[in-house]
């Protein structure tokens, strides 16, 4: 990936029109989707074999998108020689799908950098989950069940990636929403764990927040897809502001007829100051486009399960293990940050205030959430939901970069995490109360080994990957805290995002050593865990292979003089005046691309030649000092819970009951308030829940009783059949009859015909 | 020629005295009428017959009228209309025969030939 590379592809000319611009992104998008449908049509005649075609359809999809992400690099390499950026425009095909007067609704693909590696992401981790899955699954009465709608899943989110305009993205959204309801609620039939004994029997003794009587996959999966809808009706209704913008735009003679909601042309009428010209709701310029931000950010809390749309995730546990692993890890939870990264130019400063305020306070409930649970699943997830939210501070930030790099962190280790997970509780027979495990670390070493890497990255230890990125996301909250003194409350998520890598140190240390270390809790349980067979640990530590730093930057590891370990993994760009290494993944993927507008309150990501001797403008000084506070921070807050989770779980010289016990006011209240879930579930499922049923009931009676019973029983009824009454007593049944009004009927026409 | 119409004057009193196309016309009318008349109000199946009878030959009363009166096909003395009242006649023996037969067919299933039990299409 160095320049070399570069030069030759570019000798070779990759052609905008090519193969991998146009038909491999169909191939990788449809071939999930032939999946499921040959999956679902074959009956049971592929119950044998369906774990293969998925497995192909999703290989297949990753080697193209291998290809496809290696030309793309090419292309940018070659088009952006010299230039500023390391990407070059996207690159759009669109075929037109609606035409409204002279305005077209596109359908397309948008190949960038961005999109070719976040599909490389998607494909491989889903060629993993599941071969993985061949192991999971194996017995389940629904095995060939589980591939469809694994395959249809990716279908769905590699259509949002692929998208090309905002209404795609929005129908593909409900794609993927209609997959996670399906992956969610897999086994249908399972009773709520309040009915189920084998839960009951396994579960631990203290509550846990959720009512049991609403808990089950069915439960599950409504609950997510309804949060989801809430989500989308804001989306849809920053769509409808886009796209009343742009088209009014277009009446107006701009080029925006075809495809008003097309990413690049969002992104060039914003540079044109379209939205200074139109009025909606008394609204334009900035403010408009900050409502519609945040309505359009809207569909992404409820698709990334942020304040206050969080419930779902934790309840979506109820789905197979590695359903959730690609699902809630990887990758529909971060179509919500990938739809904000999309539209991260045309955020302004206060919608972008507003993601990275509700980035902050979801990241601190949902780990403070975390810190509470007994399952291993459930801390998982809420694990999740906070991690996300860390993505949404970062782009909240003004850092395009440090936002989508832990999207891709995350991606990779969450999933792995969770497989881990899967491996833990299938050697457990099925029990996911950490309570009961311990000290599996010398039965299932591999397991431990994948768990600990994944574990070292969430964490952000120093040479992991999520090190990396979570050090960028704290640097640029305190960096925009610091250029932006008038607003004292940037200091808000700036402070959250601190003190939870801190409780994400915490739990992440109390799973590994509840699970791994210590004495067996459970004799029983130990003496049956065994290590998963090779097709479950491989794709771990392959995994485990992508949790590690140099991938993501290269001047992690640079020997004295400049060079890196692994040169073909780094770019050399100039920075500061100096040549510098940054790791590929940085510089090539989640670098704003240069036909995305900078956004436009940001600071300049690498300020341009920087002066002789050291007059640093604020801007930079900020930057710089961002860095390195955060660096210390994490650091700090790294080691602080990874003391806490030591002393409490792995040497047990706390007892955590205990200072519980002594301390009832503030640690006690705290926890009981975690393991409520801040009630935020209860004010759901007992407040919310039975209001909009009540309002249902209300309705229905009013359709039933009145318009039902008065309007068209009643008044309409009466009316026909009295009409009809009156038409059928001409029908009497005597031919005398009808030969009279025949003859007067003739008569009759006569009559009219002389008298004309 | 003379007026289009011939009003009511000339009926009795045309310009050939009653005996005009006109009075023989009223005479078909009349008993098409009368026909009809039979057959709306007749219980008896046969009576309705004989309306249709009467029908018939009004029809028939029309032909000849307009071959005495009625244009002539160049120098023909016009016998065409009177062939078609023979026509007719045969005819309407013929759809009798036919007729009592279905009136035949109805009175050995029902034992009745009233016309007006005959409703079963009745709403």
């Amino acid at each position: 990936m160095d320049s070399t590379f570069l030069t030759l592809a570019a000798q070779v000319g990759p052609v905008t029109d090519g193969f991998a611009f146009t038909m491999a992104p169909l191939w990788v998008l449809f071939l999930p989707l032939v999946a499921f449908v040959l999956l679902l049509a074959a009956g049971k005649r592929l119950d044998k074999g369906c774990d293969v075609v998925a497995i192909l359809a999703m290989g297949v999809g990753f080697l193209l998108s291998l290809c496809i992400f290696a030309e793309s690099l090419a292309h940018g390499g070659a088009a952006a020689e010299g230039g500023a950026s390391s990407q070059a425009a996207p690159v759009v095909h669109n075929i037109s799908w609606l035409k409204v007067g002279n305005i077209t609704l596109t359908l397309g693909i948008l190949v960038d950098n961005l999109s070719a590696f976040m599909s490389v992401v998607v494909t491989g981790l889903a060629t993993l989950v599941l071969i993985y899955s061949i192991f999971y699954m194996k017995g389940d009465g629904y095995y060939r069940r589980y591939f469809a709608y694994m395959c249809f899943f990716c279908f769905a989110m590699l259509g949002v990636v692929f998208s090309s305009n905002l209404l795609m993205t929005f129908i593909f959204w409900e794609l993927v929403g209609l997959g996670s309801y399906f992956l969610i609620g897999f086994w249908f039939d399972k009773p709520p764990v309040g009915q189920d004994p084998g839960y009951q029997k396994l579960k631990a003794s203290y509550a846990t927040g959720i009512d049991e009587r609403y808990l089950s996959p069915a439960h599950a999966q409504k609950k997510a897809f309804v949060m989801n809808r809430i989500g989308d009706f804001g989306f849809l209704s920053g769509i409808m502001i886009f796209a009343t913008t742009m088209i009014a735009a277009a009446t107006q003679g701009n080029t925006y007829a075809n495809g008003p909601l097309e990413f690049t042309n969002l992104y060039a009428a914003r540079e044109a100051g379209v939205f200074n010209n139109i009025e909606i709701f008394g609204l334009h310029g900035e403010t408009l486009l900050t409502l519609a931000g945040i309505l359009t950010f809207m569909g992404a809390i409820g698709k990334s399960a942020q304040f206050p749309l969080h419930t779902w995730l934790a309840d979506a546990m109820q789905g197979p293990t590695t359903g959730s692993s690609i699902i809630h890890a990887a990758t529909m939870v971060a179509a919500g940050v990938y739809l904000t990264a999309r539209i991260h130019p045309l955020l302004t400063t206060e919608s972008m205030f507003f993601i990275a305020m509700i980035g902050g306070i979801t990241a601190f409930l949902a780990a403070t959430m975390a810190m509470v649970q007994w399952d291993i699943k459930a801390v998982l997830a809420y694990s999740t939901v906070s991690q996300l939210a860390y993505m949404m501070i970062g782009l909240g930030s003004g850092s395009y970069t440090a936002g989508v790099s832990h999207l891709f962190t995350h991606a990779v280790f969450k999933c792995m995490l969770f497989l881990c997970a899967g491996s833990v509780i299938h050697a457990c027979h099925h029990l996911q109360d950490m309570n009961k495990m311990g000290g599996l670390r010398k039965k299932m070493p591999k397991t431990y080994l994948a768990t600990l890497c994944g574990v070292l990255a969430i964490t952000g230890v120093p040479f992991f990957s999520g090190f990396y990125s979570k050090d960028a996301i704290i640097a640029s909250s305190i960096e925009q805290a610091l250029t932006h003194p008038e607003n004292a409350l940037t200091w808000i998520p700036c402070i959250l995002a601190i003190l939870t890598a801190g409780l994400t140190a915490f739990y992440m240390f109390r799973l590994l050593f509840m699970t791994f270390h210590g004495e067996p809790r459970d004799q029983h349980v130990y003496d049956h865990a065994h290590e998963s067979p090779a097709i479950a640990t491989t794709p771990l530590l392959l995994l485990a292979v992508g949790c590690l730093g140099f991938w993501w930057s290269g001047h992690l590891i640079q020997w004295p003089g400049g060079g890196v370990p692994v040169p073909a993994l780094s770019a050399q760009v100039e920075e500061h005046g100096e040549k510098a290494s940054v790791g590929w993944i940085d510089h090539y993927v989640v670098s704003p691309n240069s036909e995305m507008a900078q956004p436009h309150e940001a600071k300049p990501e690498h300020p341009a030649v920087a002066e002789a001797g050291d007059a640093h403008s604020p801007a930079e000084e900020a930057h710089h000092k961002s860095h390195l506070y955060a660096t210390v921070i994490s650091i700090a807050m790294l080691l602080i819970g990874l003391m806490a989770a030591v002393g409490i779980y792995l040497n047990r010289a706390l007892d955590m009951d205990l200072i519980i016990e002594q301390n009832p006011g503030t640690v006690g209240m705290l926890w009981e308030l975690a393991s409520q879930l801040w009630f935020f579930d209860r004010l759901y499922q007992d407040g919310i829940v039975p209001l909009a049923k009540w309002f249902s009931r209300t309705l229905a009676r009013f359709d039933f009783g009145f318009v039902d019973r008065i309007l068209v029983d009643g008044l309409w009824g009466w009316t026909t059949w009295m009409a009809g009454t009156l038409v059928r007593s001409m029908q009497a049944g005597r031919v005398s009859y009808y030969v009279g009004v025949t003859a007067g009927a003739v008569a009759l026409i006569v009559l009219l015909l002389l008298l004309k | 020629m003379e007026q289009a119409y011939l009003t009511l004057a000339d009926t009795v009193a045309g310009p050939s005295g009653p005996d005009n196309l006109f009075n023989y016309l009223l005479l078909g009318a009349f008993l098409f009428a009368l026909g009809i008349f039979c057959m709306i109000t007749r219980r008896n199946a046969i009576g309705v017959l004989m309306g249709v009878e009467l029908i018939l030959n009004a029809a028939g009363v029309n032909f000849v009228a307009f071959s005495r009166f009625g244009n002539r096909m160049g120098d023909s003395p016009g016998f065409d209309g009177q062939i078609f009242t023979l026509f007719i006649v045969v005819l309407a023996a013929a759809e009798a025969a036919v007729a009592l037969a279905l009136v035949l067919a109805v009175f050995q299933n029902r034992h009745s030939i009233d016309v007006t039990q005959a409703d079963e299409l009745k709403w």
